[in-house]
């Protein structure tokens, strides 16, 4: 205790140094609570957009489906696919089974064409789970018989294009004949994913199938669960669900598989925060180096002091490290408390992204939130601590060592 | 006067009244389309031609080529320009496609879903010019354009595989050139049209020299193909139609 008291008397001695090292502590603690609430939110943001927008949780296609994938072709139907969706939709977690056919098309104002994704889908069910109908910005959502188009706004702007004008949609048939249909547009929406609002269209599955030539097929069955947690659970009773007759022409996967590239990106991502993080710590733990080599040197007299009046070397040990563990201390504190004050006000203003999800394959928002759980502010408490003590146990050994004699001398 | 002669006699007066049509007339859509063959290309030649893609109202590039066919056999196209294209060559042969670039070993396949070298014709287009064979050719009409008769002959898929539901052609009658030939998708709706004009004495008898294919998806792009010359060779060796030759 006694210690203790010295420990905190001479942190004070130094005032100047002592704030800048706690300001230095406190800035990287809520740095890295902030940046761990921040990167858990995109990527939470970008794994629950994509399994809306994109994927699913679930979905089932023709086994020959995947080796053409690229080519999204429409001649290769999931078998009996409206009794499997019925089936699914009994299955406790599942929120809705849906069809839905992916195929390549071009939209054409009669002046110029626009090369795009076009998705066939059953808007009623989907509109239980996606939030595609939640992001209509201008005229309104399709029906389930709609002979329409819902576009992009950033589309709708490329063409010039409004609701109620008629596009020309071209595609392939499942037989690769070409075929043209008349749209009229239905809808405009906002996602915030370029890559959806820009050249994305989708259409009622009724005229999907009269466009593809496809009757009543659909070549893919997309499953949307209530979370992701329940995934292996739901996936075996799907399984389960098919009939023998056909299950080797049937594939099942979960979201994963249709998201490679996003999760690769999540892996990237993780990397450059973990480097990030450890510079962070790093700077936090050299800046205690630094202040409390700064201190032994300069009270190398006041050291051959306390060593001389029966002060033993654990002792000065002891008092340099609880110099450090004080100031860390209080700097980590700070640091939680700026932090969460920062994560509460991210969480409920966020920040605007402008532009700058057009940039991105990743479908994001238009403003970016905070995540935080209290792990991070538990982790980057124990951290700091760390931090602080292997700060300061190098200059406190340090000066531990220094003889009585030679520090008395010292000017 | 029994019924029985009443027929043959009316029979007779209409074909001594008017001869030109009752037999021109008999002609059925099929034997049209074949006589529209012969009318746009002899059976064996090499011809010179010019092919611009207008990419938009300011921009467009140009292509020279030789073609070489023989009818039921194959059509080799070799570029002559621009430089870029120099010694490209296309091989259209039992409804394929295969491209070869010099300097490259092995000839490409190409895919009927693509355009040719960027144009409004799809490397289909090129490949399914024997309506017969895909299509049921019905005369629909004969109507009147610019003073003259013309044959209005409809043309409907026999299968959904067929690449156009309805190809509609308006065929002049006095010489069975096509004057414009629309292509219909499964829809009903019209997504090309080709237009033939600029009539000339080519190989030994008139033909359109000149064919503009327009889509209805983008206004200001179209591709216009001249014919420069056209030489009927019956001599042309069926060995250049091949893979092999196409390597070389």
């Amino acid at each position: 205790m006694h210690l203790f008291r010295m420990a905190f008397r001479n942190i004070w001695r130094n005032k100047r140094r002592t704030f800048f090292n706690l300001i230095a502590f406190t800035i990287n603690i809520a740095i890295l609570i902030f940046f761990v609430g921040f990167y858990r939110y995109r990527i939470e943001d970008s794994y629950s957009r994509t399994t809306k927008y994109l994927t699913g949780h679930i979905q089932i296609h023709h086994s020959d489906y995947e080796k053409e994938e690229r080519k999204m072709p429409v001649d290769l139907p999931v078998p009996e696919s409206s009794e499997l969706c019925a089936s699914f939709e009994n299955i406790p977690g599942v929120i809705f089974a849906g069809r839905r056919i992916e195929f390549g098309a071009f939209l054409s104002n009669g002046k110029d064409k626009l090369a795009c994704l076009g998705i066939g889908f059953e808007p009623e069910k989907e509109a239980k789970f996606g939030v595609l109908s939640e992001s209509i910005i201008e005229g309104e959502y399709l029906e389930s018989n709609d002979y329409g188009v819902l576009i992009g706004y950033r589309m709708a702007e490329l063409f010039n294009l409004k609701v109620g004008d008629i596009v020309l949609v071209l595609a392939r048939t499942k037989y690769n004949t070409p075929n043209l249909m008349d749209a009229e547009i239905k809808g405009i929406f906002n996602i915030g994913f370029g890559a959806l609002d820009k050249s994305t269209a989708f259409f009622s599955m009724p005229f999907a199938q009269e466009l593809l030539q496809m009757e009543d097929e659909a070549t893919e069955i997309m499953v949307g669960l209530k979370n992701r947690k329940i995934i292996p659970s739901v996936l075996k009773k799907i399984d389960k669900k098919i009939p023998a007759s056909i299950k080797k022409d049937t594939v099942i996967n979960d979201w994963t598989h249709y998201a490679k590239p996003l999760i690769q990106d999540v892996k990237g991502d993780t990397r450059f925060m973990a480097i990030f993080l450890f510079i962070l710590i790093s700077i936090a733990v050299f800046g205690m180096i630094n202040t409390m080599s700064m201190s032994v040197f300069e009270r190398i007299r006041e050291i051959g002091t306390m060593r001389a009046i029966g002060m033993s070397r654990k002792q000065v040990v002891r008092l340099f490290i609880f110099e450090s563990a004080i100031v860390s201390l209080t700097g980590v504190f700070c640091g939680c408390f700026l932090g969460g004050v920062i994560c509460l006000y991210i969480a409920k203003v966020g920040i605007p992204l402008g532009g700058f999800t057009d940039a991105v394959a990743v479908p994001m928002g238009e403003r970016l939130y905070c995540l935080s759980k209290p792990i991070e502010f538990i982790g980057s408490f124990i951290l700091g601590i760390i931090a602080g003590l292997i700060g300061g146990l190098s200059p406190a050994i340090r000066a531990g060592k220094l003889k009585i004699v030679d520090s008395l001398r010292e000017i | 006067m029994t019924y029985r002669f009443k027929y043959l006699f009316l029979i007779i007066m209409l074909v001594l009244i008017f001869p030109k049509i009752i037999f021109s007339e008999t002609l059925t859509a099929s034997q049209i389309l074949n006589k529209v063959d012969e009318s746009l290309f002899p059976d064996s030649l090499i011809m010179e031609m010019k092919m611009i893609n207008h990419e938009s109202s300011k921009r467009e590039t140009e292509f020279i080529y030789q073609v070489k066919a023989i009818k039921d056999v194959g059509t080799l196209l070799i570029f002559k320009s621009p430089a870029s294209e120099i010694g490209k060559k296309f091989l259209l042969k039992d409804r394929n496609i295969w491209m070869a670039i010099p300097g490259v070993s092995n000839p490409m396949r190409l895919s009927i879903r693509q355009n040719f070298m960027n144009s409004s014709f799809s490397n289909n287009d090129l490949m399914d010019t024997e309506y017969n064979d895909d299509y049921v050719p019905v005369l629909d009409d004969i109507i009147k354009l610019e003073g003259k008769d013309y044959y209005r002959i409809i043309c409907k898929a026999k299968n959904p595989k067929v690449t156009y539901n309805k190809v509609v052609m308006i065929i002049g009658k006095d010489n069975f050139i096509p004057r414009r030939i629309e292509y219909h998708t499964r829809s009903g709706k019209l997504l090309k049209t080709l237009t033939l004009s600029d009539i000339k004495q080519l190989a030994g008898r008139p033909r359109p020299t000149k064919m503009v294919m327009r889509n209805q998806m983008e206004e200001d792009v179209y591709t216009t193909v001249i014919i420069e010359s056209m030489e009927e060779k019956k001599n042309l060796p069926k060995s250049i139609f091949t893979l092999d030759s196409l390597r070389k």
